[in-house]
């Protein structure tokens, strides 16, 4: 795979990063048996895998193109990049959405707490998935509802658990 | 060891616990069958929930998913085709045929059914055969612990995906994710980076349920189904249980054989029940007099899948109850429940708290009776359930994964740890690095470091790894679960030359 590369470039970077802020790490009392021998040992691996993993991408490029079967068209045809990305956003476009609706309620409810926060997601990512109709309205309506206080009331009454209360309030 | 029984027993036949192992085997068998979601998943929702339950609640709930989602997983299979878990993979191969033949109501029963024997079985060699390998590791020093799970964590990455670097890659992601925080040794605080939320590190609980939950339910955005599962047709799902529980005993060998297979490849680390029921359908076919008839829609093929995801179960549990290695991603979750309670996992678990082990083996037994009834039934209901539209599942999930993993400490933080977490599952599964191993890595972190550094400590003499023979044992097999995928392909290369040659 073609993105193994950046990958395993960006696993290399990391682990050079952290294996420095490993290495600031208090020094034990007892020789090499610090709070820094376990990670310094991981973020090394991670660094060696990540080579293998950008070496390996190499190799498997030059054996496609050995073998003549050049990487598909994705790079034909001009302004395909403009293209590509578009096409990527449009498949993604939900899980995007996905992930940034649930951005906006973390930040929701640590400001106005759990329920209001919720009242607030549930609805919205509802509607942007589901179907438009009037069948849907009521289902979300009554999901909304449903979710929002069955949740609350069995982390609250049975579980004996609290939910963020939101910082404004 | 009869009242070592009559204990679990005891533990488990309590109006409380057998409601949670029934409730737990209800949502097993509701997230086993609806495709996307996976028992990982389903065990992960749980845990939290967990929290305000005694540990052997809790393991109760646990186990009902485990076994309702190794059953489940064959409903949709059969009546659509697709496999609502891994391990139902092989179930579709003969028992979507028989559906489509008219005959989905025998194939569900006996599919249920085999998964019910397998089951029995798997729970039967899970009970004898803790205890003595309790007794065997309660020997091990930390040299053995730190092998073995070394070797837990070698063997998952070499099994769980197509490209060891990848699984190897994932351990290491799960073993640096449990790193971070108090070093358990000295008290170190590590990587806070001035942050004080940060000075536990990130506790596993929002992480675990951020890479199994979080990312899986952002995986099913990407499709354009409204529902998880169309329209089944549930008029014809009729079957005679004892004409069918009669076929089953009639193969009693293809039965047996699949449950031990099932066992096996459920007690290694890594391969689970996906691995087993394609293996054990395999063998069902060599073994069967009438190989040209599997794929066409007989029993045989569905008896050999269902028994042998189940068996799994019993095979994944027994390290797990032993020596505190789980053998899967399911039971590592278990793990990570005992934990919550303060309770180490380990070869002292048996000793310490008989009632739980005790518990947790009749616990699995009785979940398999829950199991089949629900699944006899009341299969109309569950695939009722299966055309609840995902828009109203996933957000519904979401809002209880963030509630889950704020509720465990009661810190804000830790719902941007499973926001992170979520982001990082999603991304490995897509550039496909496999999820089991940092799992693992998350649960095992921790027991290997201590292991490592209370070995170097007694004795820094790097050898002694190699000298006590079981740890040399561990660690020879670490190895060569690493270098088994080279060999693997360099001999696949021979046959394909020899072919071309020929």
């Amino acid at each position: 795979m073609k993105e193994d590369k950046v990958i395993g470039l960006i696993l290399v970077a990391f682990s050079v990063f952290m294996y420095v802020q490993a290495d600031r790490l208090p020094p034990a009392m007892f020789g090499a048996l610090g709070a820094d021998l376990v990670p310094k040992i991981l973020f090394a691996v991670l660094a060696v895998c990540g080579a293998a993993l950008i070496v390996q991408s190499l190799i498997g490029e030059r054996k496609a193109k050995a073998s003549g079967a050049d990487s598909p068209p994705e790079n034909a045809g001009g302004g395909g990049v403009l293209l590509k990305t578009k096409a990527l956003i449009g498949y993604y476009q939900y899980v995007i959405f996905g992930f940034l609706a649930f951005l906006a309620y973390v930040i929701l409810m640590y400001y106005l707490g759990y329920p209001i926060a919720t009242l607030i997601f549930l609805p919205v990512i509802m509607w942007v998935l589901g179907p438009r109709n009037k069948k849907s309205v009521v289902v979300i309506i009554l999901t909304t509802l449903g979710v929002t206080f069955i949740i609350y009331y069995s982390f609250l009454k049975l579980l004996n658990v609290f939910l963020p209360e939101g910082s404004l309030f | 060891m009869l009242e070592l029984f009559a204990l679990g027993f005891k533990t488990i036949f309590q109006p409380y616990p057998l409601l949670l192992l029934f409730l737990g085997t209800v949502a097993g068998i509701i997230v086993g069958c609806i495709p996307g979601f996976t028992i990982t998943m389903g065990a992960a929702l749980v845990l939290p929930l967990t929290f305000g339950m005694t540990s052997i609640q809790g393991l109760a709930a646990m186990i009902g998913v485990l076994v309702g989602g190794l059953a489940g997983g064959q409903i949709t299979g059969i009546l659509l085709g697709i496999p609502g878990t891994p391990s139902s993979v092989a179930t579709v191969f003969d028992g979507h045929p028989m559906a489509k033949a008219g005959e989905p109501g025998t194939a569900l029963a006996t599919g249920t059914w085999a998964s019910f024997f397998g089951g029995l079985i798997s729970a039967g060699i899970l009970m004898f055969f803790t205890p003595p390998l309790a007794n065997v590791a309660l020997k091990f020093g930390p040299w053995e612990f730190f092998s073995l799970v070394l070797f837990g964590l070698t063997i998952i990455a070499s099994l769980s995906g197509k490209s060891l670097t990848k699984g190897i890659i994932a351990g290491i992601i799960g073993l640096i994710a449990a790193s971070f925080g108090t070093d358990p040794m000295t008290g170190v605080p590590r990587f806070n980076f001035g942050l004080n939320a940060m000075a536990g590190g990130f506790s596993f609980l929002p992480v675990l349920i951020g890479l199994f939950a979080f990312s899986q339910l952002m995986s099913n955005l990407e499709k354009k189904e409204k529902t998880a599962a169309a329209l089944i047709e549930d008029s014809k799902l009729t079957f005679s249980s004892s004409k069918i529980i009669k076929a089953i005993l009639r193969q009693p060998f293809n039965l047996i054989r699949s449950s031990l297979i099932g066992v096996f490849v459920g007690a290694l680390p890594g391969a689970g029940g996906s691995i087993a029921c394609i293996l054990s359908y395999d063998q069902a076919k060599k073994g069967s007099r009438h190989p040209e008839k599997f794929g066409t829609g007989i029993i045989d093929g569905v008896i050999a899948s269902e028994a042998a995801n189940n068996g799994t179960g019993g095979g994944g549990l027994t390290p797990t109850m032993a020596l505190g290695v789980p053998g899967d991603a399911v039971s590592a979750i278990m793990m990570g429940a005992l934990i919550l309670h303060g309770i180490q996992p380990g070869p002292l678990l048996i000793v310490e708290f008989p009632d739980l082990v005790y518990g947790v083996f009749v616990a699995f037994f009785v979940a398999h009776f829950f199991m089949l009834v629900l699944q006899l039934y009341g299969i109309r209901l569950f695939v009722r359930l299966t055309r609840v539209p995902l828009y109203v599942l996933i957000p519904s999930i979401l809002v209880l994964c963030a509630v889950g993993s704020f509720s465990i400490h009661n810190r804000f933080f830790d719902i941007w740890v499973l926001f992170i977490f979520g982001l990082l599952g999603y991304l490995m599964v897509k550039f496909k690095f496999p999820l089991a191993p940092a799992i693992l890595g998350v649960i095992l972190g921790p027991i290997g470091e201590t292991n490592l550094r209370r070995a170097l400590m007694t004795d820094s003499d790097l050898t002694i790894f190699v000298t006590r023979p079981i740890s040399l044992l561990f660690l020879v097999l670490a190895l060569f679960s690493v270098i088994w995928p080279f060999f693997q392909r360099y001999r696949q290369k021979r046959q394909t030359q020899k072919k071309s040659n020929s």
